[in-house]
């Protein structure tokens, strides 16, 4: 146990270290990620509460405990499935801490328990505000707050284990060949793939309507005991069943250490071995390329080679296309049963038709925005960032390579997904051009914004990229800055439409982006320069 | 070809180096010797423009690396410590990026990767990627990237760490090459054996202070520069 305590604070020590900011001029930078963190936390209170009003008609308030349950569940598992394989099974400390007199179910342990650890932020992120709107609709009993607390901490642990199996899996499947990190990738996604149809297809989630939460609720509590027993646990305290869900957890947890320490060992030892191609008298291949071109293939070759960045970059993306997908193939079906929601649906088939020019910006927005890939490119450096540094290329042609490295992953999906519904839909000419102008322009400031919060919160210490991806300051803050971003543009995007007309509307919205990525370049090219010429591993 | 004149590196309240100044003359091999967290990392950083610091200058062949560090850059070549390059490329590939970053043509990267490759032992094994190398090739593959592009200056921290035998001999005999035809090499290195047999001229360090700089001969004197090390670390 003191050997799990002493691993857990190193390693946890190593994790907090991402976000320790010690120098007097840099620990302002702490103050961000928190801040962020806490106006989502706030935001979701507010919409929880106005729930909460439509629940106290209907008596049914607890509803809302199982939703946030299952919602916090479900976001643990979704990005817990692609990053566990590499916070499990490919930390840099690997082979140090197997050299040590430590059974690997130690090792193991701490492993999950800081995966769990770091995922108690969504817990306090979406469970806590759910928690503290009910207790301040409902006139609690003590047991809530008991209860409650409970709830906090044993929440994360089901979806963590999910995602460590499914990681597991991922691993020794994928470590059996030569692309590992190619069938990692693929592997992921077909997992998260499962898990959404899953959730879809348990007790026919799907066939709701959308309006009625308390149905969504008593549907919940159906499948997911742990969403129903918090749910019992409020309304009709049971020491019994009290005590249950904490063992039922702990079991869970348990049983997950257990079954990852049998194989944790010949995983890694496989992950570790690289094909190493046969001597060949090969004849090399040298071609002069510029210093633009060479620092772009050298991120897409880092981008194609961390599954983790992959996966975490590209779910904007891949919904995107599914959208844009399920438009172009089924917008009749679509828009009959947005008509069908509710009577007195403001428009007609042939105004949503009209508006799609609107819907498509704002996906392309959507896309966009929500991914920041360039917010861990500098950090993903690491030890190589001295050697970049000692080159003869300047600070800022580095930078706006790594922006469009990113450019060039995001532009090509949101303009062919974009043609798609030109195609399809026949827009005009104008409202094509107006789209075409996003596709370049707003990823060109998500990716401009990213690479200036990695340069401000670049570390280069992390112990593996899931963790730089993951876990960093700059993610963390690039993550409620897209989502803010998101919201913020599409509200703006529908307001502008609505007041100036479509064509004027997104005219308007593309000046408004254009500024922002003029101002966003300006700041690259003095403090972005500054600050490259600073850093150092 | 190196001058460093007063050079003050802070680490909060910690002076990292205390107004270090030498210079390092055209066609020399200068060692650069001192304890562990010395300053000799943190110096080479700042002359290869990957370090800032807060007083004094560095130049590179008149070129203030300050204010020009591009220009500078271009006549250096560095090989850090511990190799760490990009793993996931191919060690041809990390190769001709490091080219590309000094506008080498395909031709005169073909010749000179070609032969350095060779006399590491690496003709071979330049289709792999480098995460599936040993340490020793990892820092091999660094020596090469450095070198393929014929730089006036290489500036080298530990470069013997992790190497073979015989690649230490073959890249002892490559730094006198370099040095017989103009070069100027800056290394550090913990074993006093090769920097004595080595260098021309050397400066000591302790506690971010220069304590000896000069010819090797000079400051060994009639002892060995072991000796003299040691000496220099009781005080």
């Amino acid at each position: 146990m003191s050997k799990l305590f002493s691993l857990l604070k190193a390693t946890m020590s190593e994790g907090v270290q991402l976000f320790n900011y010690r120098a007097k001029d840099e620990r302002s930078k702490r103050a961000m990620p928190i801040l962020l963190a806490l106006l989502v936390g706030i935001a979701m209170f507010f919409s929880v509460n106005a729930m909460m009003a439509e629940l106290k008609e209907d008596g049914a308030e607890s509803a809302v405990l199982s939703l946030y349950t299952i919602v916090t569940a479900v976001i643990i598992v979704t990005e817990g499935i692609y990053k566990s394989s590499d916070l499990l099974f490919r930390p840099r400390d690997n082979d140090a801490l197997l050299a040590m007199p430590i059974k690997k179910s130690t090792i193991v342990s701490a492993r999950i328990i800081k995966f769990y650890l770091f995922e108690m932020l969504y817990c306090l992120i979406f469970l806590l505000p759910a928690i503290i709107a009910y207790a301040m609709n409902v006139d609690v009993e003590i047991s809530y707050y008991l209860v409650a607390m409970t709830m906090l901490l044993i929440v994360p642990i089901i979806p963590i284990t999910i995602s460590c199996i499914m990681g597991l899996i991922i691993s020794a499947a994928s470590s059996k060949f030569k692309h590992k990190t190619f069938l990692q990738i693929v592997l992921s996604f077909a997992a998260l793939f499962v898990f959404a149809i899953l959730i879809l297809m348990v007790n026919g989630v799907s066939d709701f309507d959308g309006r009625s939460i308390i149905a969504v609720s008593d549907k919940i509590t159906e499948f997911y005991y742990p969403a129903a027993a918090f749910a019992n646990l409020v309304t009709n305290f049971d020491i019994g069943q009290y005590l249950i869900l904490i063992v039922i957890n702990l079991a869970v947890l348990i049983v997950t250490i257990f079954i990852i320490s049998r194989f944790y060992f010949q995983i890694i030892t496989r992950i570790n071995v690289v094909k190493h191609a046969e001597k060949t008298k090969t004849k090399y291949i040298f071609t002069k390329h510029g210093q633009v071109f060479a620092v772009v293939k050298k991120e897409l070759i880092k981008y194609f080679n961390t599954p983790v960045l992959l996966m975490n970059t590209a779910i904007g993306l891949v919904l995107f296309i599914v959208v844009v997908g399920a438009l172009c193939l089924k917008f009749d079906d679509i828009a009959a049963s947005l008509m069908a929601t509710t009577e007195d649906f403001p428009l007609t088939l042939d105004e949503m038709r009209a508006y799609l020019p609107s819907v498509t910006f704002a996906l392309v927005a959507f896309a966009s925005l929500m991914t920041f890939i360039t917010s861990t490119m500098i950090s993903l450096e690491g030890g190589a960032f001295n050697l970049l540094k000692s080159l003869p290329i300047s600070g800022k042609k580095v930078i706006m390579s790594k922006v469009l490295a990113a450019m060039l992953l995001i532009v090509p999906v949101t303009a062919l997904g974009s043609i798609a519904m030109f195609v399809r839909f026949q827009f005009g000419i104008l409202d094509m051009i107006l789209i075409l102008i996003a596709v370049v322009v707003i990823p060109l400031v998500t990716e401009l914004i990213g690479i200036l919060i990695n340069l401000k919160y670049a570390r280069f210490d992390a112990e593996s990229d899931a963790v730089t991806v993951k876990q960093s300051a700059s993610v963390v803050i690039s993550t409620f800055l897209g989502l803010g971003m998101v919201l913020v543009a599409i509200s703006l995007t529908f307001a502008a439409v609505f007041f100036a007309g479509q064509a004027a509307g997104l005219a308007m919205m593309n000046a408004v982006f254009v500024v922002i990525a003029m101002y966003l370049y300006f700041a690259v090219a003095t403090w972005g320069k500054e600050r490259y010429s600073k850093l150092a591993a | 070809m190196i001058e460093i004149k007063n050079v003050v590196k802070l680490y909060g309240d910690k002076k990292a180096l205390n107004r270090v100044s030498f210079t390092v003359g055209k066609g020399e091999i200068f060692g650069f010797i001192g304890h562990n967290g010395a300053g000799k990392t943190t110096l080479i950083k700042a002359i290869c423009g990957i370090l800032d610091f807060d007083e004094g200058r560095i130049l590179i062949d008149g070129k203030s690396i300050k204010d020009d560090p591009i220009a500078c850059k271009k006549e250096m070549a560095y090989v850090p410590d511990a190799p760490e390059l990009y793993e996931d490329m191919k060690a041809i590939s990390f190769i001709n990026f490091v080219c590309d970053m000094y506008d080498v043509s395909a031709e005169a990267r073909g010749q000179n990767i070609e032969r350095f490759a060779k006399i590491f032992g690496m003709q071979d094994e330049l289709n792999n990627v480098i995460k599936s190398f040993s340490h020793g090739m990892k820092q091999k593959v660094a020596l090469i990237a450095a070198l393929a592009h014929n730089p006036k200056i290489l500036i080298m921290d530990e470069p013997f760490v992790g190497l073979d035998p015989k690649a230490i001999f073959d890249m002892k005999e490559l730094m006198k090459d370099i040095v017989k035809n103009g070069g100027t090499i800056f290394f550090s290195t913990h074993i006093l054996d090769v920097a004595e047999k080595l260098c021309d001229r050397v400066a000591i360090v302790k506690n971010g202070k220069i304590v000896k700089v000069g010819d090797m001969k000079e400051i060994r004197g009639d002892k060995s520069l072991e000796k003299v090390f040691l000496e220099l670390e009781a005080k």
